[in-house]
C-alpha cells in the first residue's frame, strides 16, 4: 500500500520542484557568501555564518540553520498538508473511501508516505550543503563560531545528530499540516494553516514577556541543536525540546485519525 | 588643593576632531589629547600622555578605555578601540609612561605600580566623569571598563584593585603576581626579562624609573631577589581579593612569560570573593603570537563582556571556563580546572645530577617568542645527560586530559648547600617522541631537604599508551641559575597531575547515530510486517440476501437539515434500477451512506447480507461513480485504473482491465495524463474504473452526465448487458427518458423519502391518463372536453374510469380513433409523484 501510495505522490510537479528549491537554496546561499562574505563583521558577537565558509561541513550546518526556521518548514508542510486535502480536491478520496480499506490504515499509509518525502526533504538540505560545501570549501575540521574547532570525525557525526534534530522538529509540521489535511478539501489552506502556526509560534517565542510560558511553544527548542557544536555536548536543551514537541506530534496526529475515522466525506 | 592642580589634567590640550575612516564600517570621529599627569615618586614635575578618544554613533555611552602591551603606544590598539566604539562604547587608547620614543616628558616605566601608572589610570577616569559623552553611574563616577594585553591587562587588574568605579574588566594574558612571574620559585627569570628590557632601553635603564632600574639590575647579576626586589614586584600584582569588577580571564597557552597559573590563580581568588568571572585559555600567548582570527574572537569576546556588564544588556557571556583542547577542538566546563591531582606512580630511583660551571651548557624548554620547541627536546637531547634526571610513568590505559596544576615532590640534596632546578612533565609517545605540554617548567630554588613544587597549569590531551616523564636538570636557557659547579642528589619523587578523562566527542556521535538508524530500520521492518500479517479471508457476504438492504435509512446534518428521511429499498439481484428524483430529493446522500461514506443517523445499510461501514470487506462486490469523476491529474488514465485497483489487490488478477478499458473506449489517450482529458473522456474513464473487477453490484450516479448520445447508447447497453448477466445495476439520473429506456425498476424520492418504487412498467401502467390517436381532434374534443392535446393527441385523464368506456366514447361520436397507448411517460409519472411541475 506504502508504494501505492509513494506512485500516487512521486510524479507530481510539485514534488520535483520542490527537491529542486531544496538544492538551488543552498547553492544560492554559496554564491550569497563567496560574493559577499569576508572576515567576520565587528561590532557582532561571532556566529555560525561567519564560519561558514571554513569547510564544507560548516557550510552544511549553516544551511542547516537558514533553511530549517521556515523554507523547510513550508516544504515539509507542503508535503504533510497536501496528503489528504489533494485528494479531496481532486474528488478521488471519496473513491479511495468506498474501497475495502480500513480508513485508518489508508490514512496511516498516507502519513507515512508524506513522512517520508518530509524526511527526505529535510536530509536533502545539509547533504547537498555538504557535497557543495566540500567542493567550494574543503573537507576540514569544523570551526565553531565561539572558538576552536571540531575535528572531521566529531564534526560529520555532529552533523547527523543536528539533522535527526531538526528532523524531530519537522515532526510537528507534519503532524499539524496533516491534521488540517484532514479537515479541509483545499490543499494550501492545510499548508498555509500549518506553516502560519509555526510563524506564529516563532514571533511569540520571541515575546519575553511571556516568561516561562514559551517554553510550551513548539518552536521553543528548536535551535537546541546549536548545542552540538560545544565540545562537550551539554544535551539538556535538545532533550527538553524532544520530550516538549511530543505532545505537538501525537496531539495534532490523533485528532487527525480520530477525526478522519468518523468523518461524512462529502468531497 | 593638590587634587584641583592635578585635575589640571586639560592644561595642554591639543584637541584635533577628525574622522576615522576605516575601511571596515562607518565612520568613527577621534579626537586626540594630550593629558597632564602628575610625575609622582618616579617623575619629577608631571609627565605628559597622549590619549585618543573614539566616539561610538550613540552617546552618552559606557567607556572602556584600553592599554597598550609592554613598549607599545596606543595606535598598537587603536583597532581594538575602533571595534568598541563601532560596538557602542566610548573608546579611549593612551600610551603609557616612559614608552613614547623621543618624548622626554613621557614619563618612566614603573611597572604598572599603583603610586605612578594606575594614578594615571585613575586620572583618566576621572577625565571620563566629566565627560558629557560618557554615560555616569553617579556623580563622579562614570561607567567605564578597562582592557589591555600583557602589561596593559596588569594595569586593568590594577584598576579594578584601587579603583572601585571600574565596573568590568578584560585582561588577557597577563600576570597575577610579577613575583612568580619573573622570579618564579626564586629563580630570575632572565631570558625573558631581558628582551623586554632590550625592548624598552636604547640606552642602558634611562626608560624605567629608578627603583626599577636597581632591581633589574640586582636579578641580573645575582639571579635571586632579594627583599625589597619581592617587595617592588608584589607592589606592581593585583590583588583579587579587593576585585569586584566582573572580570574577563584571557590566558595563553603558548605563554611561559605569564603561564596559565596566573589567570588560575586571579580566578580562583575572584570565584571565592564572590566576583563574576569567565575564564578562557587560547592558543598562543607571548611564546606564539595570536593569529587576525584569534585576535578578532578575542575582540568580540569583550564586546559581549562589556554588552553585559557595561552596557547591562542580557546577553550570554558563555561557559565559566573553556580551553583550547590540545587534541583539537574546545573545551567547555561549568567549573575552574581545580581538580585535586591524581598521583601517578613513577619508577622510584635516585639519580645523581650534576650543575655545570658557569651555567652552561643549558637544558631548553623554550625561547621568548620562538614557539615552544619542547617538542624537540626529547628527542635532540636538549636536557643533556649528566645535568639532568628523569623519572617515567607506566603507559597511561586510557586518553586522559592535564587540566591544571598538578605537584612535584621529591628529596634533594646538594654538595653546596644550595640547589636550583627546573622541573619539567613530558609528554613521551610509544616510540620515544616527548612533547613538552605548553613549554612550561617549574624552577626551584632550595637548600635542601623535601621539595614539593607547584608544577605550572596545563592543558594538554595524553593520548592512551603514551606516558609522563618528570625531568629534573640543573639548568634552563631561559634561568639564571647558579654559576658555581654543584652536584644534587634527588630521591624519592612523588607526581600527582590532574587527569581528567576525556569527554567522548568522537565516538558519541558514531554510537548515537547508529542505534538511531537501526531504531528506525527496525521500525520500518516492523511496519512492513505487520501490514503484511495474514489476515483473515475478506467476509464478502452471502448470495443468498438482496445485494442492497436499506431498511429506514435517515440522515440529519448538523445544521438540522434532514436530507434523508426514513428511506427503505430493496434492489433484488439482476435488477437494473433506477433512482429518481428532484435536486435535493436525497439520491446522492442515500448513495454515500450506501458507499460508507457518511454515516446514517438511523437505519441500516447492507450489502450483501452485511452492513456497510466504511472500508467494509463486503464493499469488493461493489464497484461505485458517485457525483462525478476522481482521478489524479498527473498520472495516466491507466495508472489511474491501476492504482485504484491495487490500492486493495495485490496485482492485477482479477480486475478485468482490459474489458473496462474497451467500455472506456479511450483507446491510446488512456496513456497521457488525465488532465489533458475532456470531461467525457474522465466520465468514461472513471465508469470503467467502477467496473474493475466486475462487480455484482454497481452503483452509479448520473453516469450519463456529459455524455454525448452515442456514447450514452453505449453506456445503456452496456448496463443492460450486465444486469442481464445477473448482476445489478443502481443507477441514479436526471434524464428520466433515459431511465425510461434502459431500467427495469424505479424508485422515486422526495424531500428524503421514497415516493414511490417498483418495476417502470408497472408504474407506467399504473397510471390514470390515455393518449389517443384520433384523426379528427375537434370532434374529440367535442366528446370529451376534459381532455387535453399535446402534441397533436388527445390526452385523456380516466379519473378512475376505464379505458374501453373512452374508446367507445369516442367512437360512438364518430372520431376515428387510430391509437391508443397507456403507456404515460414516466416524466408525469414523477412530476405526479414528487409533486412538482405542471
Amino acid at each position: 500500500m506504502i508504494g501505492v501510495e509513494l506512485r500516487r505522490q512521486a510524479k507530481r510537479r510539485r514534488t520535483l520542484w520542490s527537491f529542486v528549491a531544496l538544492i538551488a537554496i543552498p547553492t544560492i546561499v554559496m554564491i550569497a557568501l563567496l560574493t559577499n562574505g569576508g572576515p567576520p563583521k565587528e561590532g557582532r558577537r561571532p556566529e555560525l555564518v561567519d564560519v561558514a565558509q571554513a569547510s564544507g561541513l560548516n557550510f552544511a550546518l549553516f544551511t542547516l540553520l537558514a533553511t530549517s526556521q521556515f523554507l523547510l518548514v513550508v516544504v515539509v508542510s507542503l508535503f504533510a498538508g497536501d496528503a489528504v486535502a489533494s485528494e479531496g480536491q481532486w474528488g478521488s478520496l471519496r473513491y479511495l473511501l468506498t474501497r475495502p480499506i480500513a480508513r485508518f490504515r489508508l490514512l496511516r499509509t498516507k502519513l507515512v508516505v508524506a513522512s517520508l518525502y518530509a524526511v527526505a526533504a529535510v536530509v536533502l538540505v545539509p547533504l547537498a550543503s555538504l557535497a557543495m560545501g566540500t567542493v567550494a570549501f574543503g573537507w576540514s575540521a569544523v570551526q565553531t563560531p565561539l572558538a576552536g574547532a571540531l575535528g572531521v570525525n566529531t564534526g560529520l557525526s555532529r552533523l547527523a545528530l543536528a539533522t535527526g534534530y531538526v528532523v524531530a522538529c519537522q515532526a510537528v509540521v507534519v503532524a499539524l499540516a496533516f491534521l488540517f489535511s484532514t479537515m479541509t478539501d483545499q490543499p494550501l489552506t492545510a499548508v498555509g494553516g500549518a506553516a502560519v502556526l509555526v510563524v506564529v509560534s516563532e514571533i511569540l517565542d520571541t515575546v519575553t514577556a511571556l516568561g516561562s510560558v514559551r517554553s510550551y511553544l513548539p518552536t521553543h527548542y528548536w535551535l537546541a541543536w546549536l548545542d552540538l557544536l560545544v565540545d562537550p555536548v551539554d544535551a539538556t536543551r535538545m532533550r527538553n525540546g524532544l520530550l516538549e514537541m511530543l505532545p505537538w506530534v501525537v496531539v495534532p496526529l490523533a485528532l487527525a485519525f480520530w477525526n478522519f475515522r468518523r468523518k461524512d466525506v462529502l468531497s | 588643593m593638590a587634587a584641583a592642580a592635578a585635575m589640571t589634567l586639560l592644561a595642554g590640550i591639543v584637541s584635533a576632531a577628525n574622522v576615522d575612516a576605516s575601511p571596515k564600517g562607518p565612520a568613527i570621529r577621534t579626537s586626540r589629547h594630550v593629558v597632564e599627569l602628575p610625575g609622582g615618586p618616579t617623575d619629577p614635575g608631571t609627565v605628559r600622555l597622549p590619549t585618543t578618544t573614539y566616539l561610538p554613533a550613540k552617546t552618552p555611552a559606557p567607556a572602556v578605555i584600553v592599554s597598550p602591551g609592554f613598549g607599545q603606544t596606543q595606535s598598537s590598539v587603536a583597532e581594538d578601540a575602533r571595534y568598541l566604539a563601532r560596538h557602542g562604547f566610548v573608546a579611549v587608547t593612551w600610551t603609557m609612561r616612559g614608552f613614547q620614543p623621543f618624548n622626554t616628558q613621557g614619563g618612566k616605566i614603573a611597572l604598572d605600580a599603583p603610586d605612578t601608572e594606575v594614578q594615571d589610570l585613575r586620572r583618566l577616569v576621572d577625565l571620563l566623569a566629566h565627560d558629557p559623552q560618557v554615560l555616569q553611574d553617579g556623580p563622579g563616577d562614570p561607567r567605564v571598563g578597562l582592557m589591555g594585553e600583557s602589561y596593559g591587562g596588569a594595569i586593568s587588574l590594577l584598576g579594578a584593585t584601587y579603583d572601585k568605579r571600574v565596573d568590568a574588566i578584560v585582561p588577557v594574558i597577563t600576570w597575577n603576581s610579577l613575583r612568580t612571574s619573573l622570579a618564579p620559585g626564586d629563580v630570575f627569570k632572565a631570558e625573558y626579562a631581558s628582551v623586554f628590557f632590550a625592548i624598552a632601553t636604547g640606552d642602558g635603564c634611562s626608560r624605567f624609573a629608578a627603583r626599577v632600574c636597581r632591581t633589574y639590575e640586582h636579578l641580573a647579576v645575582t639571579g635571586i631577589p632579594d627583599t625589597r626586589d619581592k617587595q617592588l614586584l608584589d607592589y606592581s600584582s593585583p590583588d583579587p581579593q579587593r576585585i569586584t569588577a566582573p572580570t574577563l580571564l584571557v590566558q595563553g597557552e603558548d605563554d611561559t612569560l605569564f603561564p596559565l597559573t596566573e589567570s588560575l590563580r586571579t580566578a580562583v581568588a575572584l570565584q571565592r570573593k564572590g566576583t563574576p568571572v569567565t575564564l578562557r585559555w587560547l592558543e598562543g600567548g607571548h611564546d606564539k603570537s595570536f593569529g587576525s582570527a584569534t585576535e578578532a574572537r578575542i575582540r568580540a569576546m569583550a564586546g559581549t563582556w562589556f554588552d553585559r556588564y557595561l552596557g547591562r544588556r542580557r546577553v550570554s557571556t558563555g561557559p565559566l571556563f573553556t580551553w583550547h583542547r590540545s587534541s583539537g577542538g574546545d573545551g567547555s566546563s561549568s567549573q575552574l580546572p581545580t581538580t585535586t591531582p591524581t598521583a601517578l606512580h613513577l619508577t622510584n630511583d635516585a639519580k645523581t645530577i650534576g650543575n655545570p660551571a658557569g651555567g652552561r651548557p643549558a637544558s631548553v624548554s623554550s625561547l621568548p617568542g620562538a614557539g615552544t620547541i619542547g617538542g624537540l627536546a626529547g628527542a635532540l637531547g636538549f636536557d643533556f645527560p649528566g645535568q639532568s634526571a628523569s623519572w617515567v610513568t607506566p603507559p597511561l590505559r586510557t586518553t586522559r586530559e592535564i587540566l591544571g596544576a598538578g605537584r612535584f615532590s621529591m628529596h634533594v640534596s646538594s654538595s653546596t648547600g644550595e640547589a636550583v632546578l627546573f622541573t619539567k612533565v613530558y609528554d613521551v609517545s610509544p616510540n620515544g617522541d616527548a612533547t613538552l605540554p605548553n613549554g612550561q617548567i617549574a624552577p626551584l630554588r632550595t637548600t635542601g631537604g623535601d621539595v614539593a613544587i607547584d608544577l605550572p597549569a596545563l592543558a594538554h590531551v595524553v593520548p592512551a599508551g603514551h606516558r609522563i616523564r618528570v625531568v629534573v636538570s640543573s639548568t634552563d636557557l631561559g634561568y639564571a641559575g647558579p654559576p658555581r659547579p654543584a652536584t644534587y642528589e634527588l630521591s624519592d619523587p612523588a607526581l600527582a597531575l590532574p587527569l581528567v578523562p576525556l569527554a567522548k566527542a568522537k565516538g558519541y556521535g558514531g554510537l548515537a547515530l547508529v542505534s538511531g538508524l537501526i531504531a528506525l530500520g527496525l521500525l520500518l521492518v516492523g511496519a512492513y510486517v505487520w501490514t503484511r500479517r495474514h489476515r483473515r479471508p475478506p467476509d464478502l457476504g452471502s448470495d443468498e440476501a438482496p445485494p442492497v438492504v436499506i431498511r429506514g435509512l435517515a440522515k440529519t446534518y448538523a445544521d438540522g437539515f434532514r436530507a434523508v428521511d426514513g428511506v427503505d429499498l430493496t434492489v433484488e439481484k439482476g435488477m437494473l434500477l433506477g433512482l429518481l428524483g428532484p435536486n435535493g430529493a436525497g439520491k446522492t446522500t442515500t448513495l454515500r451512506m450506501l458507499a460508507g461514506l457518511i454515516t446514517p443517523t438511523s437505519g441500516s445499510v447492507e450489502l450483501f447480507g452485511r452492513p456497510v461501514t466504511s472500508g467494509a470487506d463486503v464493499l469488493h462486490r461493489a464497484g461505485i461513480f458517485i457525483e462525478g469523476p476522481g482521478l489524479l491529474p498527473h498520472l495516466t488514465g491507466m495508472e489511474n485504473l491501476r492504482l485504484y485497483w491495487t490500492s486493495a489487490a495485490d496485482s492485477m488478477d482479477g480486475s478485468y482491465v482490459d474489458e473496462a478499458l474497451e467500455i472506456a473506449g479511450l483507446g491510446d489517450a488512456v496513456h497521457r495524463p488525465v488532465r489533458t482529458y475532456s470531461h467525457g473522456m474522465k466520465q468514461r474513464l472513471a465508469i470503467a474504473q467502477a467496473m474493475l473487477g466486475q462487480p455484482d453490484l454497481l452503483v452509479l450516479d448520473e453516469p450519463t452526465n456529459g455524455l454525448d448520445p452515442p456514447q450514452i447508447k453505449e453506456i445503456r447497453e452496456v448496463l443492460q448487458q450486465i444486469a442481464d448477466s445477473g448482476r445489478t445495476v443502481l443507477v441514479s439520473s436526471h434524464l428520466l427518458s433515459e431511465v425510461e429506456q434502459m431500467c427495469t425498476h424505479v424508485a422515486v424520492m422526495s424531500k428524503g423519502r421514497m415516493v414511490a418504487q417498483g418495476p417502470v412498467a408497472e408504474l407506467l401502467a399504473d397510471s390514470d391518463t390515455v393518449h389517443v390517436e384520433v384523426d379528427d381532434l375537434e370532434a374529440a374534443r367535442r366528446v370529451l372536453p376534459e381532455a387535453e392535446v399535446e402534441h397533436g393527441v388527445l390526452v385523456v385523464h380516466l379519473h378512475g374510469g376505464s379505458r374501453t368506456r373512452v374508446v367507445a366514447q369516442l367512437v360512438e361520436a364518430g372520431v376515428g380513433v387510430e391509437g391508443v397507448a397507456s403507456r404515460r411517460r414516466l416524466e408525469d409519472v414523477f412530476f405526479e409523484l414528487t409533486g412538482t411541475g405542471s
